[in-house]
């Protein structure tokens, strides 16, 4: 490897441990390195002695996390904010699109509830967790759907309104829906914000 | 972080610690200076005694610029080549002179102590 490209992996390696959430600001910084590594070699002797007097690439990176700490946070907020917002909206309009005139308000808040529990979970516990195969996939919406439907038909029955089974489906099936327009929106944003972090896709 | 190299010296980081800042305002207070070139200007300055980190100093700059001090931009060195020079805003100017104050008013009480002490 040329000493050109031992400094450009180093910076790399760098950049890739910083997590700066900015593409200018990882290719501004990339560049501010490289020369100033091509600054420092013939100081040192070579761009490797160059390399080794800046020091451990996680050491340094984890400078620059910190120094990058508040525009990550900010950054994270931002996203979680758009999320919630986007699937509120997608899901209030699928209520007021099927939803029974009087029933709107009720579904509404339904709606509203699951898409903040799906953003809370995934913020706190789904993140950490690995990809699902696709038949624990389904096997899980499967389960929501009839989780729901089930909700939908006791609560009525409860407060003693005629409500049969297929319009209980239909309402389970709806905030399915809901749930899986909220699981689409939260699998773009993660896609967008991974793009924005990974500096190798600059 | 800063390293002083004088001979036979053990000096403790935590003292260090802070300096860095402090180093970087008084740099710029004069003319604007590129990161290599503030590395350097911290080993002529000291002959050779401080050695400020490249793997610190960088990081200081991005903090510093973010919080306002200092602004950045590319323009061509003497030398020709491109390179970003960071210069102080007028925040920063405001910092520089009130961490000067404070550095000489440490240095001056501890002077005063440390003489004392061995008077």
């Amino acid at each position: 490897m040329a000493e050109r490209d031992r400094a450009e992996a180093f910076v790399e390696e760098v950049l890739a441990r910083a997590r700066i959430p900015s593409r200018r600001g990882r290719e501004d910084l990339r560049r501010e390195l490289l020369t100033h590594l091509e600054d420092a070699a013939p100081a040192h002797g070579s761009i490797d002695a160059a390399i080794a007097e800046f020091g451990s690439a996680e050491e340094v990176a984890a400078r620059f996390r910190r120094a990058y700490r508040a525009q990550r946070l900010l950054a994270h907020a931002l996203r979680i904010a758009a999320v919630l917002t986007a699937s509120i909206v997608v899901a209030l309009g699928i209520e007021l699109a099927v939803s029974r005139p009087g029933a709107f308000r009720n579904m509404a808040v339904l709606a509203s509830l699951i898409v903040l529990v799906l953003v809370l979970w995934h913020e706190l516990v789904g993140r950490r967790l690995h990809q699902p195969t696709a038949a624990a996939r389904t096997g899980r919406w499967l389960a929501a759907f009839l989780a729901l439907a089930a909700w939908e038909y006791g609560v009525h029955h409860h407060a003693g309104i005629p409500f049969g089974v297929l319009r209980a489906a239909a309402a389970g099936g709806v905030l399915v829906t809901v749930a899986a327009s909220t699981a689409i929106i939260i699998a773009s944003a993660d896609r967008a914000f991974t793009t924005l972090l990974q500096p190798h896709e600059v | 972080m800063v390293y002083l190299a004088e001979q036979g010296m053990d000096y403790d980081r935590e003292f260090l610690t802070g300096t860095v800042g402090v180093l970087i305002l008084s740099f710029l207070v004069e003319r604007p200076m590129y990161g290599y070139e503030m590395l350097r200007e911290a080993e002529r300055r000291s002959a050779r005694a401080f050695q400020l980190k490249e793997g610190t100093l960088y990081p200081a700059l991005r903090q510093m610029e973010r919080a306002g001090l200092l602004r950045a931009s590319w323009r061509e060195s003497d030398a020709g080549r491109p390179r970003k020079y960071y210069s102080l805003t007028p925040k920063g100017r405001r910092r520089a002179e009130s961490k000067r104050r404070q550095w000489n008013a440490i240095s001056v009480a501890m002077r005063t102590i440390l003489e004392g002490s061995h008077g």
